[in-house]
């Protein structure tokens, strides 16, 4: 009797939760839909109701259009594959090794500089970014990538997140064992220690990955050169008159830049999906 | 092998030494820039040659002399009585705060359903993936979706309101404060929620299966697991959700710049959105652009540390624990 | 899983190639001054229009052996402007020579903050005053580019503009289509034009679609600025605002549209909640926005004077008074000269206002020299065959810029939106006006 009420109770709020998650899935969607519908749909027509369920014909129309300008495919995907894989990258593996510092190490500043990186984290970036970007046209730096891949070498706030998940999973007694079979300290972070970050590294990976690769006015300022171009700015550059705005061929822009960011997500979306469990070494 | 018990310490500094040397190069100037000018007279354009110093007021005494004295906090005082400002930090606590809170709450229940080691949700894997999606379009899609969303007097929202007898006249989204913000705060929710989802189900994949399947050989049901096992080992990386919701809402800027340029009637104006005005438009105030940033950064700082009070328990233990395991090692390693 | 660890080895030894070629690139600097002899000119614009036509310059003239290095950031939220800005400033060899600025930030480079970058016309070009005279230039251009005295910045597209309207509605309302007869209709003045609202409205039309479209004209009737020595000023014919836009509300002139918006655009067309009357603008807005918009009406429309002469957009261009040589002056004020004054059918301006730039023809547009205009052909199917410039002209001709400030972009921005709290009667005038000028002290210090 009790045992057949709850499992109406729970056959309910499983139904809820089926509902609840079609509906958040249709909403996730919609943009994307209406984005690929839109490539295909001529100015006048995006311009007369930007969300529209029924594609058009001009798909080829603004796909001629595109070609016409500096939006050249293949060098955006190059220039942003670089950007972002450099940026995540140095991101995802130097918080690593600094949240690893500051969770396995006992050293005299580790207090003070956590502290630290939480507070830079905090400062509102507006102003900051004006000194940046003076910084990089006085060191002559405009053109180069490698003002979007070094700094993230230093991301306060994926060193924090780092530092947490540690907290919450690491345990020093892996490193010990390790220490006993003769491991050098950077040979049992690399091969040890990271593999437990997986679903972490996952994350903050495809996080990065995305707000880099979608970044669109650090480019445009810094990036002048139209062969350093990333696939936003060239999506970008596709408005054509100032007057005029070439939705449709934007919308197809904006659609093929998405697209390799769609690849990137569902390899790493599986390590989140599939998830690594660490239980196993845990005391 | 005795004496290479003191020296791990120094692979704490030597493995952070990337961050710190990258952030004195790039970090570094940037910052103080931010910090210092908050300071000092300096406003109008950066041209060169220019030279700026701290602030600076002249003071009449009894006897009519004029002496000039320095002034370094001007330019708070300034921002005090600027009603912009004061009315942008109301705007930023409320949006956020409308914004947060659902997010939080959906995206545990959501990460909580999505880890149930008991009857597996059929198609987790795609929904999981799904609901990160709203943060991979650019904010000025986005924006301009929405736009056209509510457009005024013909849009979707309208022309379905009308058509379901709920409106009698198309409303001018628009021109209302509430429903401007409410539009913001939802789109900072869906764009939010899917991140802070995947963060925590992050947070209860790192907790370690046995805690649940002794709960399980107790009888413990999934609500009760839930509360007394899910929700005490999360606490870490939810401060960290915390902290960082908390900082991204003090800074929130695309979505209302983008998608009501801080109107109507300044009423969807940011923190962010001020700041941003006073340095790069109209009369380049850079200084009152920084001490503003500054006032920020302190709400932003006291706020946290409010937070990192209320959470210390578990950060606390943790580390003791850790602490204890490492004098235990060591004492181990001494011995061998 | 190994294919990504591949990805990644390979970006990551790219990045570490790149690295190389940035650092010697940037390393030495003094090494490469040969660059300010080797015949660079650095244009940089917002839209690729101006880098485009001096392309074809080059091609018309093979003996103009410089070459163009172009630089085209969109100005999306700004970006084109910081990045304009911190390269005047940097300085060097990649600074820009040649620069691009639009009506909202114009003011910035010709006569405000950043203005100090810009060299005068009268070093670039010889005979500078007598060949502005020549071309006939509309005085309010030159004032905008004007800097103490001295041109800094001319442009080659004329914005003056006229009242847009449907003939077919004129027509049913009035029993003509003629310009001139609805000139006299719809203006000169708002009383008149409120006379004539309330006709189209009785037969069911909205005269316009939005406050926009009424703010712009009014706004440049105004005798005094935003800012008169730097303490706000509401001049009289911009604080007429207020009652015009309740009048206009409270009965229904306009359809409500905020321009730009869908609703806006399907106004154009015979798709909005009520037919338009008219749009007010250029004639990029006829060429850019309504041609295409306009579905069915295309060819239902004509031009006449605005009841408020006013202007709407515009590219100026400047040059760098970094410019070491002289011979790069020269250089640098032939392209200026051909883009902004060279009146000859082979000038830049011959071929845009027909629309004979390229072999296959393009819109015909407004240009800034009204001997040009003159002796070009402005027939447009859209206008029904009427030649644009027979108002155009005049309308570039009565036009006004002497009370703009820099800082009218965002100025301009919050009084509207107080205008609008106004009449949708969530505050009072007494109100919206201390608001307004709270605001200009708040957010740019004047009081």
């Amino acid at each position: 009797m009790d045992r057949s009420k709850t499992n109406v109770f729970s056959m309910i709020s499983k139904g809820f939760m089926y509902v609840l998650c079609v509906f958040l899935s249709a909403l996730s969607l919609f943009p994307f839909i209406i984005m690929i519908i839109n490539a295909t749909r001529s100015t006048p027509e995006i311009r007369a109701s930007a969300v529209s369920l029924i594609p058009s014909v001009y798909f080829f129309d603004n796909l001629a259009y595109m070609e016409r300008g500096v939006f050249n495919a293949w060098i955006g995907l190059q220039n942003s594959m670089i950007v972002s894989v450099g940026a995540t990258v140095c991101a995802v593996y130097f918080s690593c090794l600094t949240a690893y510092a500051l969770m396995a190490y006992d050293w005299r500043f580790r207090q003070p500089f956590f502290t630290f990186i939480v507070a830079v984290m905090m400062i509102p970036a507006q102003v900051s970014a004006i000194g940046f970007y003076q910084l990089v046209y006085q060191m002559d730096m405009t053109n180069s990538f490698i003002p979007f891949i070094i700094p993230a070498i230093a991301s306060p706030a994926i060193v924090f997140f780092m530092r947490q998940y540690l907290l919450a999973t690491f345990s020093i007694d892996i490193v010990n064992s390790a220490r006993i079979d003769g491991a050098k300290e950077l040979y049992t972070f690399n091969f040890i220690v990271l593999p437990m970050m997986k679903p972490a590294m996952a994350i903050q990976a495809i996080f990065i990955f995305v707000s880099t690769w979608n970044n669109l006015f650090m480019p445009l300022v810094l990036l002048t050169d139209s062969s350093k171009f990333t696939m936003p700015v060239m999506v970008s550059q596709l408005r054509g008159n100032i007057y005029r705005v070439e939705f449709g061929a934007i919308y197809l822009g904006l659609t093929l830049s998405i697209l390799p960011l769609f690849i990137i997500y569902f390899a790493l979306a599986r390590h989140i999906i599939a998830g690594v469990q660490l239980g196993g070494v845990k005391e | 092998m005795k004496h290479k018990n003191f020296s791990y310490a120094k692979y704490g500094y030597l493995f952070c030494i990337p961050f710190v040397v990258i952030f004195l190069i790039f970090s570094l100037y940037p910052l103080i820039f931010t910090t210092s000018i908050a300071f000092t007279d300096r406003a109008g354009p950066n041209l060169p040659g220019r030279e700026y110093s701290i602030l600076k007021t002249t003071v009449t005494d009894e006897a009519g002399n004029t002496t000039t004295k320095l002034d370094p906090f001007g330019n708070f005082r300034l921002l005090a009585s600027n009603m912009a400002f004061r009315t942008s930090l109301g705007n930023t606590f409320l949006i956020w705060g409308i914004n947060f809170v659902p997010q939080l709450l959906l995206a545990i229940i959501l990460a909580n359903w999505f880890t149930l080691r008991r009857n597996k949700v059929k198609g987790q894997g795609f929904f999981k993936i799904v609901f990160y999606m709203p943060n991979i379009i650019t904010a000025a899609s986005i924006a301009l979706l929405f736009r056209a969303l509510f457009g005024f007097p013909q849009g979707v929202v309208n022309d379905t309101l009308i058509s379901l007898g709920l409106l009698s006249d198309p409303m001018n989204f628009e021109l209302d404060a509430w429903a401007s913000r409410l539009t913001i705060a939802f789109i900072q929710f869906w764009m939010w929620y899917g991140y802070t989802m995947l963060i925590v189900i992050a947070g209860i994949m790192g907790i370690n299966p046995e805690m649940y399947e002794s709960a399980d050989i107790d009888g413990a049901n999934s609500f009760k697991q839930f509360i007394y096992i899910t929700i005490p080992n999360i606490k870490t990386v939810m401060l960290y959700v915390l902290i960082t919701s908390l900082i991204g809402g003090l800074n929130m800027f695309d979505i209302p710049r983008l998608y009501s340029l801080g109107g109507p009637d300044g009423k969807t104006q940011t923190t962010s959105l001020f700041i941003y005005g006073q340095a790069f438009e109209g009369t380049y105030r850079y200084n009152l652009a920084s001490a503003a940033s500054l006032i920020i950064f302190a709400i932003t700082a006291i706020l946290s540390g409010i937070i990192f009070y209320l959470m210390r328990d578990k950060d606390a233990a943790q580390a003791k624990k850790l602490e204890r395991s490492r004098i235990k090692a060591l004492k181990k390693e001494r011995m061998g | 899983m190994k294919k990504f660890i591949a990805l990644l080895l390979v970006s990551i030894l790219s990045i570490s190639v790149l690295q190389g070629c940035g650092s010697s690139g940037s390393g030495d600097v003094p090494s490469v001054p040969q660059l300010s002899d080797n015949r660079v000119i650095n244009v940089w614009a917002f839209t690729p229009e101006i880098p485009d036509a001096i392309n074809r310059y080059k091609e018309f003239n093979p003996s103009f052996d410089w070459e163009i290095n172009v630089t085209v950031i969109n100005d999306q939220d700004g970006a084109y402007e910081v990045a304009l800005e911190q390269a005047l400033v940097a300085g060097g060899a990649s600074a820009p020579d040649l620069y691009t600025a639009e009506q909202a930030f114009v003011m910035k480079f010709t006569q405000g903050g950043f203005s100090s970058f810009a060299i005068p016309y009268s070093y670039l070009i010889d005979d500078l005053d007598s060949k502005i005279a020549a071309a006939q230039v509309a005085q309010y251009a030159v004032d905008v580019g004007t800097r103490n005295g001295e041109i800094v910045g001319m442009r080659f597209q004329e914005t003056g503009a006229c009242l847009i309207y449907r003939r077919s509605i004129a027509i049913d309302t009035w029993g003509t289509d003629n310009p001139a007869e609805i000139e006299k209709i719809t203006g000169p003045g708002w009383d008149q034009f409120l006379v004539a609202a309330a006709e189209l409205n009785a037969k069911g039309y909205s005269i316009v679609s939005g406050d926009d479209d009424i703010y712009k004209v009014l706004k440049d009737g105004a005798a005094q600025g935003w800012l008169v020595d730097g303490k706000i000023t509401i001049d009289p014919n911009r604080e007429y605002l207020f009652d015009l836009a309740e009048v206009m509300h409270s009965n229904n002139y306009w359809n409500g549209s905020v321009a730009w918006n869908e609703s806006w655009n399907a106004d154009m067309s015979d798709n909005g909640i009520r037919p338009v009357f008219a749009f007010l603008g250029p004639a990029w807005l006829i060429n850019y926005v309504m041609a295409d918009n306009a579905g069915s009406t295309y060819g239902d429309w004509a031009v006449t004077m605005p009841p408020v002469p006013f202007t709407w957009g515009g590219t100026w261009l400047i040059a760098n008074q970094a410019i070491d040589s002289m011979e790069k002056r020269e250089a640098v004020g032939k392209l200026i000269e051909w883009v902004t004054l060279d009146t000859s059918d082979t000038g830049f301006q011959y071929f845009f206002a027909n629309g004979t730039l390229y072999d296959e023809p393009g819109t015909k547009d407004t240009v800034a020299s009204r001997v040009v205009m003159e002796k070009s052909d402005g027939t447009l199917d859209f206008l029904a065959g009427q030649n644009m410039f027979d108002y155009f002209i005049p309308a570039a001709a009565a036009a006004r810029a002497d009370h703009w400030t820099e800082h009218d972009r965002y100025i301009d921005e919050w009084y509207l939106d107080q205008v609008r709290m106004f009449y949708m009667g969530n505050k009072s005038k007494e109100q919206a006006i201390a608001d307004f000028k709270q605001k200009i002290t708040d957010e740019l210090g004047f009081e």
